[in-house]
């Protein structure tokens, strides 16, 4: 076995969990964030990979997961495709609040453009600072403070019970 | 409850790592860089052709790391007539040496043969000390092979025929590679709407200019590509 298989195997094993549940938060679909996840890992070990280790080639997935989600021509017709289903939810009921907390989530998520949505993901769930996040996607700090706030309108509403809900 | 708590609820909805089918995925991997291992060493023996030395820092040897330049150990890029469509691929033997040196990067090892975008591209880069000029041909012409070798795509109208190129020394030009792949053969009648059908195919990338004195051949392939 090669040594890429064996980090391959590794990751697949050991971050295979987080990497879909990262790639589902940018997504809000369990088929697509499968599909994300595979296409991320194919272009990572697709090319030479010499020296590879766990933890580089996991950061390497991870770009790749926000790359290709950002690319929007390439999921525009699936996205468009998929959104009104994610976007009205209206009629979820039921005693679980988390049910309930988790649907309204995704719908206000869906209603983001694919970078505010990144922004929201790699801030407040993988707890990456602005100038990180800026460093993520490739713009300012500037953007990424008015992605940010622009998410924070569509969200707070979902937030209001809590004014530190958004911290 | 903050955002992240709320993210993370909505994170347990994320499918199981048992939706991930590594096996097949493992054997794509492959593919692709296989191909781009074979695309690569053709150009990097054109470069040691061409410069004169061995310049094995190109060759890419996966996850071995790199050795004194051994230049026997590069594939050898042959040059290939394609006949026309329903034709044998033959192989001409090793391509000549050349000044400049092509490079097929496939975005992915399977291509959805409708899509309509692009699939890769195809760099030429000048590896000698000195600068070429020439007019570019009809490339770059893309064709695809099925599993017994014979031409099942035939290239579509380019864009960049008869147009005067100048490179530098160290300077590239890239051409993209565009789908949809057209089936040019009725050997696959079970293939909707003129696509290929879908399996194991191999793709084969020609290039020429025009010089002064010379009209000068570039060869990449086969590369093995997954159809969808």
């Amino acid at each position: 076995m090669a040594s890429w298989e064996h980090v391959f195997t590794d990751l697949a094993e050991n971050r295979g969990r987080a990497l879909l549940r990262y790639a589902y938060l940018l997504t809000g679909d369990a088929a697509e964030a499968a599909d994300l996840v595979q296409e991320a890992l194919l272009r990572a070990f697709g090319r030479t990979t010499r020296g590879l280790t766990l933890e580089s080639a996991e950061a390497y997935v991870r770009r790749a997961i926000l790359t290709v989600h950002i690319d929007g021509r390439r999921r525009s017709g699936r996205w468009t495709r998929v959104r009104h289903l994610l976007a009205a939810r209206e009629d979820v009921s039921g005693p679980e609040s988390v049910v309930v907390d988790g649907a309204d989530l995704r719908s206000a998520l869906a209603t983001l453009s694919p970078r505010q949505r990144a922004c929201v993901v790699l801030h407040y769930y993988e707890d990456l600072s602005v100038a990180q996040v800026a460093e993520v996607l490739g713009c300012g700090p500037g953007a990424v403070k008015r992605y940010l706030s622009d998410a924070r309108s569509r969200l707070e509403p979902l937030l209001s019970d809590s004014r530190e809900g958004l911290r | 409850m903050t955002l992240r708590t709320r993210l993370d609820d909505l994170a347990a909805g994320a499918p199981d790592p048992g939706v991930l089918d590594l096996e097949r995925l493992r054997g794509r991997i492959t593919r692709r860089r296989r191909g781009r291992l074979a695309a690569a060493g053709g150009a990097a023996l054109l470069t040691v052709a061409a410069v004169g030395t061995a310049a094995a820092t190109l060759l890419p040897n996966g996850d071995t790391p790199v050795t004194p330049p051994v230049a026997t150990r590069t594939p050898v890029q042959h040059a290939y007539d394609f006949g026309s469509c329903g034709m044998p691929v033959r192989g001409q033997g090793p391509a000549p040496a050349a000044p400049l040196a092509l490079v097929v990067d496939l975005a992915d090892g399977a291509v959805d043969a409708t899509a309509e975008d692009t699939i890769g591209t195809v760099t030429i880069t000048n590896t000698s000390d000195a600068s070429v000029h020439g007019t570019t041909g009809y490339g770059p012409e893309v064709f695809v092979a099925d599993s017994d070798g014979t031409v099942v795509t035939e290239p579509g109208p380019e864009a960049a025929i008869g147009y005067p190129l100048t490179l530098a020394p160290g300077q590239s030009t890239t051409y993209r590679i565009t789908a949809p792949l057209h089936r040019c053969s009725s050997r696959r009648p079970g293939s909707p709407a003129g696509f290929l059908a879908a399996g194991e195919y191999q793709l084969y990338v020609r290039w020429d200019l025009y010089r002064e004195d010379s009209h000068l051949w570039l060869y990449s392939g086969p590369i093995e590509v997954e159809v969808r």
